[in-house]
């Protein structure tokens, strides 16, 4: 399911079967040009993985908007934010919180986040049509998928 | 004068006319391609009659083969090409089947074999199908698996992106 209306009040429907909740967390630069270049090809990217993710396990899973933040911005910081989210997302109720990035900065501070942080090593930047970029996504999305079902069982 | 005033049309009203008339070409000239990019997307209507080819009757099996195909998707204004899977088999009466991997109960996607080695299976909630992708009953799809329109020309399988359930199951 995605955050648009048509899943929405399909999610309202069938809450009991929908339980598990991925929240891409996606950061922005402005202060450098390089920074900037990096982002955004990884913010295209984890659109990528998220709806392919999505659309395999729609029944079961909801894609939240992505929650961004500034790249340069201390990630202490967005703790207590990011789980003031997880905490919200939880009374609806899931019981299972994925926090999808590939940003680095988050593994130190995983075991503060009331979620479960995957972690995901992101390509370099690179061409998203050719075959080879799409076998190496389509692997890591397995895995992924893999990590979920697991949680299930 | 007046005589010839009843049959003539004088400057004043010839002037009216002309100027109505050539102004409403004008106007039309200008409106009309306004009002065809305004209902374009209508215009151009579902693309569903794109058949795309998947691969040769021949090597079609009694086992379902999973496919995959690229098919243009037009969401209004929005065009995206989107991945597109079947799974293409004989059914036991030997026919061609073509079936969505989608599940019917909330939309996952099945597998073929994953848990029970001749049924589809959904990840999601244990939805199982049976071979010829209908649902079993006490699992969660209340329907059979989805079937995509698909033709067969000189010996090669095509497929409308289209699906629609499956009558009679």
């Amino acid at each position: 399911m995605k955050y648009i209306e048509q899943d929405i009040k399909m999610y309202i429907q069938e809450k009991e079967y929908i339980d598990t909740a991925i929240i891409p967390l996606v950061p922005y630069a402005i202060h450098d040009d390089q920074e900037m270049v990096l982002t955004s090809f990884q913010q295209e990217l984890m659109n990528l993985y998220s709806h392919q993710l999505e659309q395999r396990l729609k029944g079961r899973i909801f894609l939240f908007p992505v929650y961004t933040y500034l790249k340069n911005s201390l990630i202490d910081n967005e703790i207590e934010r990011i789980n003031h989210v997880i905490q919200e997302v939880k009374k609806q109720p899931f019981n299972e919180v994925f926090l999808l990035t590939f940003d680095k900065q988050w593994r130190k501070q995983s075991s503060s986040i009331e979620g479960e942080l995957v972690w995901l090593p992101a390509i370099k930047s690179g061409n998203l049509q050719s075959n080879e970029v799409r076998e190496v996504i389509r692997s890591q999305i397995i895995d992924i998928e893999e990590l979920i079902k697991e949680s299930w069982s | 004068m007046s005589n010839k005033k009843n049959n003539q049309v004088s400057r004043r009203q010839f002037l009216n006319y002309t100027l109505t008339g050539v102004g409403g070409f004008m106007g039309a000239a200008l409106i009309a391609p306004m009002v065809g990019f305004a209902v374009d997307p209508l215009l151009k209507g579902e693309k569903s009659g794109d058949f795309v080819y998947v691969l040769d009757v021949d090597e079609i099996t009694e086992t379902p083969q999973k496919v995959s195909f690229q098919v243009d998707q037009t969401d209004g204004w929005y065009e995206s090409k989107v991945e597109k899977n079947a799974f293409v088999f004989y059914d036991s009466n030997g026919d061609i089947l073509a079936l969505s991997p989608v599940c019917t109960h909330l939309g996952c996607t099945v597998d073929w074999a994953t848990e029970k080695e001749d049924e589809f299976f959904c990840p999601c909630h244990d939805g199982r199908y049976n071979a010829e992708g209908e649902n079993i009953a006490g699992t969660p799809p209340t329907e059979p698996l989805h079937e995509y329109t698909f033709k067969v020309e000189e010996g090669k399988l095509y497929l409308s992106p289209e699906t629609h359930a499956r009558g009679g199951a």
